[in-house]
């Protein structure tokens, strides 16, 4: 509406673990075993199908909605085009030597058997064993290093103790109830809890040393008899700055299940002890316990720990643990191969570039997006799965040499196959590239995380690579938004992807909206029962309502608690919209009214008051709703478009005007009434339309195309509207709101006499507190005894009382008693009887009055 | 000419009338024709599908469709 050539494909994403879980679910499937069986083929053609169904009945759904977006031309992540913005973009990464694949320690999943991002993993409360364990110190009798952990499982894959090297350290011998002792260390502030832990009655400190004098040490596994690779490893202290006067200050490492641990293990060349398969369970390395899943193994740990006395305390911890965010398993870290983007190198320029993007609100790019970036680490974009877009990287068996292929047309060029083929698996695994070295290179295996494919989509949307021409002309995007989950999500992977391919945000400005939460303000979900479907809202109360309800209820990036009753006071207030436009219908469709013959300008003569302050009202609601739209500010928008509905055309400008309807057909008075009100609803159904379209097209249809058959066909494509400067007079709109409130003093004093309003009243007094006041009743003279139906206003001067304002006459005997004395009873009353106003112009005039007693006497 | 309405405000009928109209008029590709020489903006939709639950059931799905659709372009 404001002549914007618009560029709007709704989009899908149509690969990655969210699809592939549902589709497992509904094939009864319980792992990564059940797929290769059923066949890789048969499994992404059961996840293209599902995804292609979802996708109608989303964009049902939405169209339902009244969204209007390019419905007939959709993005999909699954179409050659699409993938290929992917693929350019990996080669992008790698020509610019920012695509990185090793070993490294990786959130994993073992249900869903493949490495998922920081960004997967969801965190919630769970319970897990928190052991303390005795680490025999080589060399030296019955002494030990003490360690906590709440992963036992991990105590096979143990390769070293880190300490920090500038903490205080101690040896001390700890002594039990028996008399037995034996000699432990640990960080000496924490001596207290070891001893606490381990139900010692006494200690004695033998030696204080800080961490860094504590690397000499070397130690044996505690389950070097169960895991004969144990016996192998050196193991030793190592220094670690991440280290925390926590538990024992001693920290377990495994290099091959977390990240400081892995960082520690590259650091000193430690082996990277990775004895657990994709599946969560021990391989053979892990020697007796080869086949036990990871978390059942946590208690057979524990037993065979305390077995050869190396446990030195056993308990349970409550604490926030990772979980993967498809199917909730608990993740594990595992030492892997990944393929990485190196954001940690792109990071400072990315930070740059949040500043040059607008954010709604300001905070959440300056803020919370910005806490997110500082934080990131390389992007692991690998996935050990199957639906989702190939990684398009080929590996020599023979020599080891990478290629990564850009486009679809580069791969068929180089390995010569048939230009049908679909680009997913399990096709284009069987694509073969010679070599140089005269070997054949194959892809390797992984696909993309699902994020990646969202990460391109606003070049992959343009087609770009395939075709520049819309790309040159439209990219970046000038708008994006979603919810505030989104800065680890999409707001982070299109930024990321977009540095690697161009080095600048691919958006322009970010609007980030909150939650739908049920009422009590928890999140919806199946499993609490609370989830609240838009379709029964729509079915119920219609998409208008529902609109209206969410984007007035709170500003955008606010959660919404779902209510109910306030859907219901949204819907009342749409109906007295209706009743409002409904109103004058039957009249002028009586008088056969035609605003195209009759114009407002025609009738400005007859215009009253009134008339002018509703145009002025119209206008001041255009003013502000384009000053909250300016901001994003969608709920003022809307309130402000109700309210004017509801306090300015229902409650007053209507109930002013009725009287002109009933008039003469061609009543000059009558026809300024209509012409007002045609001018102010063509406003309003402008305004309207974005909020509640199928609305504003209803009254534009009935308002506009039923006189005007050259108006363009539907409401939105007409122009928004623009300030009418002159209708303008925030004078008049003060007056009014003056006016509106002596009307309602007016009712009030109505009420307390019991006068109903039908019944005339001689006269309302008002009596201003300046000048505005006056002015205003002046102006509005005959609005003010229209509506409080009196036959005179009369208006005392500014800041003066009333004359005749009655006075009631109340006797002080506190007074009176000393002064009169005997006569006081008489005097008082008689004074109850006296004229107040009589007796206090006496009093002004000449300090004097003159007070008749009953008794027929006359007091001075 | 302008004529009366019902009585009483009936979004079903309204929104089932216009969603008709919608269709039958083109109106959705007129007034993209008829912005055709407008200022451009692109506006980028997020790409969504939520597998078995509609439109806002799972968190961040507070409907970006319908703030992304009252944005006036």
């Amino acid at each position: 509406m404001n002549n914007r050539n618009i560029l709007e494909r709704p989009g899908w994403d149509m690969h990655g673990l969210p699809i592939e879980v549902k589709v497992e679910g509904l094939l009864g499937f319980k792992s990564k075993k059940d797929i290769e069986s059923f066949g890789v083929e048969n499994f992404i053609e059961k996840c293209k199908e599902f995804a292609i169904t979802q996708k109608q009945a989303m964009t049902e759904q939405f169209q339902r909605l009244g969204v209007w977006l390019q419905w007939s031309d959709p993005y999909m992540t699954l179409k050659d085009d699409y993938i290929e913005a992917a693929w350019w973009t990996l080669k992008q990464a790698q020509e610019k030597n920012l695509l990185d694949v090793g070993k490294r320690s990786v959130n994993w999943c073992p249900r869903c058997e493949t490495a998922i991002a920081d960004s997967e993993v969801e965190y919630a409360e769970r319970v897990d064993p928190s052991i303390y364990v005795k680490f025999k110190v080589k060399g030296e009798e019955n002494t030990f290093i003490v360690i906590w952990t709440t992963t036992p499982w991990t105590i096979p894959a143990n390769v070293a103790v880190a300490v920090h090297p500038d903490f205080e350290y101690s040896k001390f011998r700890a002594i039990r109830q028996d008399g037995s002792e034996e000699i432990l260390i640990a960080a000496t502030d924490l001596i207290k809890n070891v001893l606490k832990q381990g139900r010692y009655v006494d200690y004695e400190v033998l030696e204080t040393m800080l961490g860094e004098d504590l690397t000499t040490l070397e130690y044996e596994s505690p389950v070097g008899d169960l895991v004969p690779v144990q016996n192998g490893i050196k193991h030793g202290v190592y220094l670690a700055d991440f280290v925390t006067v926590e538990n024992t200050g001693c920290v377990h490492i495994a290099p091959g299940h977390g990240t400081d641990d892995f960082n520690v293990g590259m650091k000193y060349k430690l082996p990277i002890l990775c004895p657990v398969g994709p599946n969560g369970s021990y391989t053979d390395e892990a020697g007796e316990y080869e086949g036990k899943n990871v978390r059942e193994a946590n208690p057979i740990v524990i037993e065979d720990l305390r077995e050869r006395n190396r446990l030195l305390a056993e308990g349970t911890v409550t604490h926030r643990y990772g979980h993967c965010w498809r199917c909730k398993t608990p993740i594990i870290y595992l030492a892997t191969e990944q393929w990485f983007l190196k954001i940690t190198e792109i990071k400072a320029k990315m930070l740059e570039e949040i500043d040059a993007v607008d954010w709604y609100p300001d905070w959440a790019g300056s803020a919370r997006f910005r806490t997110w970036v500082e934080g990131a680490r390389d992007w692991c974009i690998s996935r050990q799965r199957y639906w989702g877009i190939p990684i398009p990287v080929w590996k020599c068996k023979k020599c080891g040499k990478l290629e990564v292929i850009g486009t679809k047309a580069e791969m068929l060029e180089k390995s010569g196959a048939s230009s049908d083929i679909e680009l997913h698996r399990p096709y284009v695994d069987k694509v073969m590239i010679p070599c140089e070295c005269g070997g054949e290179k194959k892809r390797v295996e992984d696909v993309f995380d699902v994020w990646f494919d969202s990460a391109v989509a606003s070049w992959a949307t343009l087609k770009f690579p395939q075709t520049r021409e819309q790309f040159d002309e439209w990219w970046p995007a000038d708008f994006i938004t979603e919810g505030h989950d989104q800065t680890r999500g999409w707001f982070y992977s299109q930024l990321g992807a977009s540095m690697v391919g161009f080095g600048r945000a691919p958006y322009k400005s970010v609007l980030m909206h909150g939650f739908t939460l049920d009422a009590g303000g928890k999140k919806m979900s199946k499993s609490l029962g609370n989830v609240v479907s838009p379709l029964d809202i729509i079915e119920r109360f219609g998409a208008d309502t529902l609109r209206a309800y969410v984007l007035s209820s709170s500003a955008p990036w606010e959660d919404l608690k779902f209510n109910l009753e306030e859907v219901e006071t949204v819907h009342r207030s749409i109906n007295i919209l209706w009743n409002v436009f409904r109103f004058p219908l039957p009249y002028m469709a009586l008088d056969n009214f035609d605003p195209m013959k009759v114009s407002l300008d025609s009738v400005k003569d007859a215009l009253r008051e009134e008339d002018r302050w509703i145009l002025s009202r119209a206008q001041s609601v255009v003013k502000a709703v384009n000053e909250a739209m300016s901001g994003y500010l969608l709920h003022k928008a809307v309130r402000e478009i109700l309210e004017f509905t509801l306090e300015d055309l229902s409650r007053w400008y209507i109930q002013l005007i009725r009287p002109r309807t009933w008039t003469e057909a061609d009543d000059p008075d009558k026809l300024a009434a209509y012409c007002v009100l045609y001018e102010v609803y063509v406003t309003l159904t402008k305004l309207l339309s974005p909020f509640m379209p199928y609305l504003a097209e209803e009254m534009y249809q009935n308002l506009i195309r039923n006189v005007d058959p050259n108006a363009v066909d539907s409401v939105h494509m007409c122009d928004w509207p623009t300030v009418n400067e002159a209708y303008l007079d925030p004078e008049l709109e003060a007056a009014m709101d003056t006016v509106r409130s002596i009307v309602e003093a007016a009712s009030n004093a109505r009420q307390k006499a019991g006068r109903k309003l039908r019944w005339p009243i001689s006269r309302i007094i008002v009596s201003p507190e300046n000048e505005g006041t006056a002015k205003a009743v002046e102006r509005l003279r005959s609005v003010l005894m229209d509506q409080t139906n009196s036959k005179a206003i009369i208006l005392t001067g500014a800041g003066k009382s009333w004359e005749e304002l009655g006075l009631e006459v109340i006797p002080d005997p506190g007074k009176i008693g000393p002064v009169f004395k005997k006569e006081a009873g008489k005097v008082i009353s008689a004074l109850k009887e006296v004229d107040g106003i009589a007796l206090k112009k006496a009093f002004a005039d000449s300090g004097e009055f003159e007070l008749p007693l009953q008794t027929g006497q006359l007091l001075q | 000419m302008i004529k009366e309405i019902t009585a009483k405000y009936d979004a079903e009928q309204i929104e089932k009338k216009v969603t008709e109209f919608w269709e039958d008029s083109d109106a959705y590709r007129k007034t993209r024709e008829h912005r055709k020489t407008g200022k451009r903006l692109f506006l980028l939709t997020d790409p969504r599908i939520q597998p078995g639950i509609s439109i806002w059931g799972l968190p961040g799905t507070r409907s970006s469709k319908i703030p992304f659709s009252a944005i006036i372009p």
